[in-house]
């Protein structure tokens, strides 16, 4: 679906973006993360034709994008929202729809379709009339998601969408975005939400000092962490003696009692059936475990443990 | 919940322009057309009444006169100021990049907003041409006249607003970078310029357009004793002659600028001019015969050939 190579940005003597190999598939939810200053918007900014690139190639469902020329066949497949969701106050709503419809092309009364499905996805219905000066951010959000869905791309780029948003407004915009994804778009997201994007991402990418220095399946980057998993475990009777019992075990590297007092934390090297193996031996072992969770590291410790690994 | 039904002319024209539908959308609100009509009907009462009390003159011919001064001031520099305003504050604002990311073609965007963003202005000088045509009928002016003072005027505007297009794009650097100390600065020189463009706009209707009808002095109040040359050629001697010139150097003037504005609209952030278009500039003869005509004519402009 997306595909770069050798993707590179630079501003005076500054590389933002620093030979970028990109690969997205189509339907996937890409989640892009890394600090202020990796090169997220920049790559984003690219990506929409919206900057053009110092070195390298961008190939959007199989067409190269030219730079220094207009492409309006792959802009007609690509939507762009940019982090500070710029809307015409002098307009409102269904106007606003209505002037990127046709800036796309849709005329009526396929536009007048297209704006009531719009409107119902992002919940704004009841704001069709409304002037856009008067909506709220969380709603100048959801418009500013309206317009880049209306004209159906195939590639939707979104750079931190959710930022500024009280709680429920992300919940709202999370479920949009699934929604999205049913449609069959491919969407890339950046955002500084790790939480959201653990959600909802079907793959991760992070940029660190304008490299890509990690792009894989969100599922895949579990799995690899899951080699050094924390498992917590409680039994009936004395922990210590738990303790003991599990110190002797093999793939057993770290074993402590937890402040609690009767559960015990190990760190194990192992996979999902080396775990499930682990658990039978203890119940074999006449233990009666009244607890066995596999921790699972979470998206933002997976982003500060690679990040930081790949960047040292 | 279903969207009221809209007139099909409505839906032709974004269909065709989507820019212009935006903006009359955004500035048709009913209390600035109220607004723009009062100002139009109370500023040619106000002119009625004023020229109606002055004594020993021909008062149909000092209307017409007052309305062929002013038009242009107001058209051209309100406009041109109208337009620098808009891009600039669109620049800024970083929905100017929204349009330039869409598939419509530049043409269509930019041709939108010199038709769609003076409409207020437009709306208030159309209420006027009435009274201008009918003080030209009442003293008697040649019909060549009004209809070569609103051709050249037509002419002039779409030259000068896209000169202004042009010039705001240029003079932005980037969305958020301008402070409004910026913007004012900005649009001071679109004025400024503007301001010039009106002076020659005049300059050149009076000594070359209109030099040559027969009863230019009693219309103008004063009479031109200087004929006007352009490779030896008297263009200011034929009525006809000294239009076709002044459209079409308009016309390549135009046409040049629209060349860059294309361009740059699309990439902003690339050099003004292409590397192509760098090196025909000076080369090629479009350019020569409007730079070799604007040389001539202040050399030739007082003598005798």
């Amino acid at each position: 679906m997306l595909s770069t190579t050798g993707l590179t940005k630079q501003f005076d003597q500054t590389i933002s973006v620093n030979q970028v190999n990109l690969q997205i598939n189509a339907g996937e939810i890409y989640g892009l993360i890394g600090p202020n200053g990796a090169g997220k918007t920049t790559l984003i900014r690219m990506l929409a034709a919206a900057e053009e690139p110092t070195a390298g190639e961008i190939y959007i469902s199989g067409q190269r994008l030219l730079p220094d020329q207009p492409n309006p066949g792959i802009q007609r497949q690509i939507s762009f929202l940019p982090d500070d969701f710029p809307l015409y106050d002098d307009l409102n709503v269904v106007d606003y729809l209505d002037y990127f419809g046709r800036l796309y092309y849709l005329r009526q009364p396929e536009l007048a379709q297209r704006i009531n499905q719009v409107l119902e996805l992002v919940s704004l219905e009841n704001k069709r009339q409304s002037q856009i000066s008067t909506l709220s951010r969380g709603m100048k959000q959801r418009l500013s998601l309206a317009r880049t869905v209306i004209h159906r791309p195939v590639l939707l780029l979104l750079d931190e969408p959710v930022s500024g948003l009280d709680p429920i407004a992300r919940v709202q915009y999370r479920e949009t975005i699934k929604t999205l994804q049913t449609e069959g778009i491919t969407i890339l997201i950046s955002s500084h939400i790790l939480s959201d994007l653990e959600d909802f991402c079907t793959s991760i990418g992070i940029m660190e000092l304008g490299r890509l220095v990690e792009s894989s399946q969100l599922q895949a980057l579990y799995q690899r962490d899951r080699r050094g998993q924390q498992i917590i475990i409680a039994a009936l009777g004395e922990a210590a003696a738990l303790q003991q019992v599990l110190q002797t075990m093999p793939l057993v590297t770290v074993c402590e009692i937890l402040p609690s007092g009767n559960q015990v934390c190990i760190q194990f090297a192992g996979t999902n059936l080396e775990a499930a193996n682990l658990l039978r031996d203890l119940i074999t072992g006449g233990w009666q475990i009244t607890e066995f969770s596999p921790v699972q590291a979470s998206l933002e410790e997976i982003f500060l443990k690679l990040g930081y690994q790949q960047t040292s | 919940m279903q969207q009221p039904q809209q007139a099909p002319w409505i839906d032709q024209l974004g269909d065709w322009n989507p820019q212009l539908l935006r903006e009359l959308r955004g500035r048709l609100k009913p209390r600035s057309v109220i607004a723009a009509i009062a100002l139009s009907a109370i500023g040619q009462l106000l002119l009625f009444l004023i020229i109606d009390k002055l004594p020993n003159q021909s008062k149909w011919l000092n209307i017409w006169r007052s309305f062929t001064y002013g038009l242009p001031f107001l058209l051209l520099i309100l406009g041109s100021y109208l337009i620098v305003s808009d891009l600039t504050h669109e620049e800024n604002r970083g929905t100017l990049n929204f349009i330039r990311l869409s598939p419509r073609p530049a043409w269509q965007i930019l041709l939108g907003k010199i038709l769609g963003v003076p409409t207020l202005l437009y709306l208030a000088i159309v209420l006027a041409i009435p009274l201008h045509l009918i003080a030209a009928v009442a003293a008697g002016l040649p019909s060549e006249l009004t209809l070569s003072f609103y051709l050249l005027l037509l002419a002039s505007c779409i030259l000068c607003y896209s000169a202004a297009m042009l010039y705001s794009l240029i003079a932005v650097p980037k969305p958020g970078a301008a402070s409004w100390q910026f913007t004012a600065g900005i649009s001071f020189v679109a004025i400024a310029f503007s301001l010039g463009f009106v002076i020659a706009f005049y300059f050149w209707s009076f000594t070359v357009a209109w030099r040559s009808l027969d009863n230019f002095p009693e219309i103008f109040g004063y009479s031109l004793a200087d004929q006007r040359f352009w490779f030896y050629l008297d263009i200011s001697q034929n009525f006809w002659l000294a239009h076709a010139f002044t459209l079409i150097n308009l016309a390549i003037g135009t046409a040049l600028i629209w060349r860059v504005l294309l361009r740059y609209f699309r990439q902003p952030r690339s050099s003004v001019l292409s590397k192509k278009q760098a090196s025909e500039l000076p080369d090629c003869s479009l350019s020569r015969s409007v730079f070799l005509g604007l040389l001539a004519l202040p050399r030739f402009g007082r003598e005798s050939p």
